[in-house]
């Protein structure tokens, strides 16, 4: 039997067949969900996205939109997962100052320097940020987990606008080869 | 060559465009191939690390609640969203959604019935959620009373005993839209059938009672159906369940073996 590939998937999905979305749905559903709880660290917020995420998919609008151009379609997947979650931390944490004095959540966006303290069970992702220099860790933290922009991250690290992009490339590129290390892959360097 | 757009880039990524921005970046994206070199490197890249995440277990129940809330979104049409509402506690907020995505998930076709005696073990947990679903959604039918007359939904839920010493269960919901209706049915413990045995569902109507799909059971005694009343709707006041000799009867004939009032 051939299985539809992911391009195959979201071209029906975009005709409203609701088999290939569910279809879609079985094979990212593990991933996404463990992804979007690694950015949100809640478990009801992680729930929420998923569902931004498909209902996305679904409307075929906007961000939502995939396109060859832009990628790998489960790199462009995950990127929309992450945004998600960015966007959803962002609404807890303005919600929750408006609601109820609620401190036991979210206190801090999921950052990298809070969670390498807390002794919930580390990850691969984890080790290998940690292994990062400073100032590469800054960068994956705020570039990443907490989805700053261009400016803002070049407010917060206090270097020109212009050399944003290639540390957050290279930063990326060190945490690719930590996470390769870490998983004992040789890329043949 | 760099020019001005290609410092949208980082911005492009994590959505933090404007949408006449986000157009000419993806316009620009066609043209520059160091852009969509970058993004590929660094989508990849960001990708990548979510492989190296610790998987969890997503929740019981999760991809329902998730294809119910798209489909509800769709059927709505509408940016209000369900979860923002502040008054709800997430659970009535899960019970839409549950009740949603059972519903798509039948009319999808792709839940047999094994997966349906799946769905009947976590019946207790149904019924306060289909409990839920009501009070949310009469929540949120008063929200919406003023604004949106055209689109006058109403769901009814309803848990079955058993009408003798049996241990049968299960819940009804029933969707009530313009000139239509949905009722979902689902059971479980329920005793084997026969030859042409059917379990066939009825709504009342003043007592009369009018046939609403059967269905049969699996070798755990669970089933389920969903059923679609075209251009009906009626003031129901009962649903229940009966074992029939056969398929298609206009009439109850065999023992009722358990009902229900609309709550």
């Amino acid at each position: 039997m051939n299985k539809p590939t992911d391009k195959e998937l979201y071209d029906r999905i975009r005709e409203r067949d609701r088999e290939a979305l569910e279809m879609l749905y079985d094979r990212y559903e593990r991933l996404l969900y463990s992804f979007a709880f690694r950015m949100t660290n809640d478990s009801q917020a992680s729930e929420e996205v998923m569902q931004d995420v498909f209902l996305k998919l679904w409307k075929d609008k906007g961000s939502g939109q995939y396109r060859e151009e832009k990628g790998k379609f489960s790199s462009w997947l995950l990127t929309v997962t992450r945004n998600a979650s960015i966007d959803r931390n962002r609404k807890n944490k303005t919600q929750e100052v408006e609601w109820e004095e609620r401190d036991s959540r979210h206190e801090e966006m999921p950052g990298v320097e809070q969670e390498i303290e807390s002794k919930e069970e580390r990850d691969e992702l984890q080790s290998a940020i940690h292994t990062l220099p400073d100032a590469q860790q800054r960068m994956i933290c705020l570039f990443y987990f907490q989805g700053y922009s261009q400016q803002e991250i070049s407010n917060a690290c206090d270097i020109p606008l212009g050399t944003v992009k290639g540390r957050i490339r290279l930063a990326l590129q060190k945490l690719k080869e930590n996470l390769a290390e870490e998983r004992g892959i040789d890329h043949g360097k | 060559m760099e020019n001005k757009t290609c410092h949208h880039l980082i911005d492009y990524i994590n959505d933090r465009l404007t949408e006449e921005e986000k157009q000419a970046f993806e316009q620009h994206l066609q043209e520059c191939e160091t852009c969509r070199e970058e993004l590929q490197e660094i989508e990849d890249a960001a990708g990548d690390t979510a492989f190296h995440v610790k998987q969890v277990d997503p929740p019981d129940g999760l991809k329902g609640r998730v294809l119910g809330h798209v489909l509800e979104e769709d059927q709505q049409e509408e940016p209000a969203r369900v979860t923002a509402k502040k008054t709800w506690s997430g659970t009535k907020t899960a019970g839409v959604a549950l009740a949603a995505g059972l519903l798509l998930s039948l009319g999808m076709n792709i839940y047999t019935t094994s997966q349906l005696q799946n769905l009947s073990s976590e019946n207790q947990e149904l019924e306060q959620e289909l409990s839920d679903t009501r009070t949310a959604l009469s929540d949120l039918q008063d929200e919406e009373s003023g604004t949106s007359p055209g689109t006058q939904d109403s769901i009814q839920t309803a848990t079955f005993l058993p009408s003798d010493e049996g241990q049968s269960g299960g819940t009804a919901a029933l969707v009530e839209q313009n000139e239509s209706a949905e009722l979902l049915v689902q059971a479980q413990n329920l005793e084997a059938l026969t030859n042409e045995e059917v379990y066939q569902v009825w709504l009342f109507e003043d007592g009369t009672p009018v046939p609403a799909g059967s269905f049969t059971t699996n070798e755990a005694g669970a089933g389920g159906v969903l059923y679609k009343l075209e251009n009906r709707q009626g003031d129901w006041d009962a649903v229940a369940v009966s074992k029939e000799p056969q398929p298609g009867n206009e009439q109850p004939q065999g023992e009722v073996v358990m009902q229900a009032e609309w709550s």
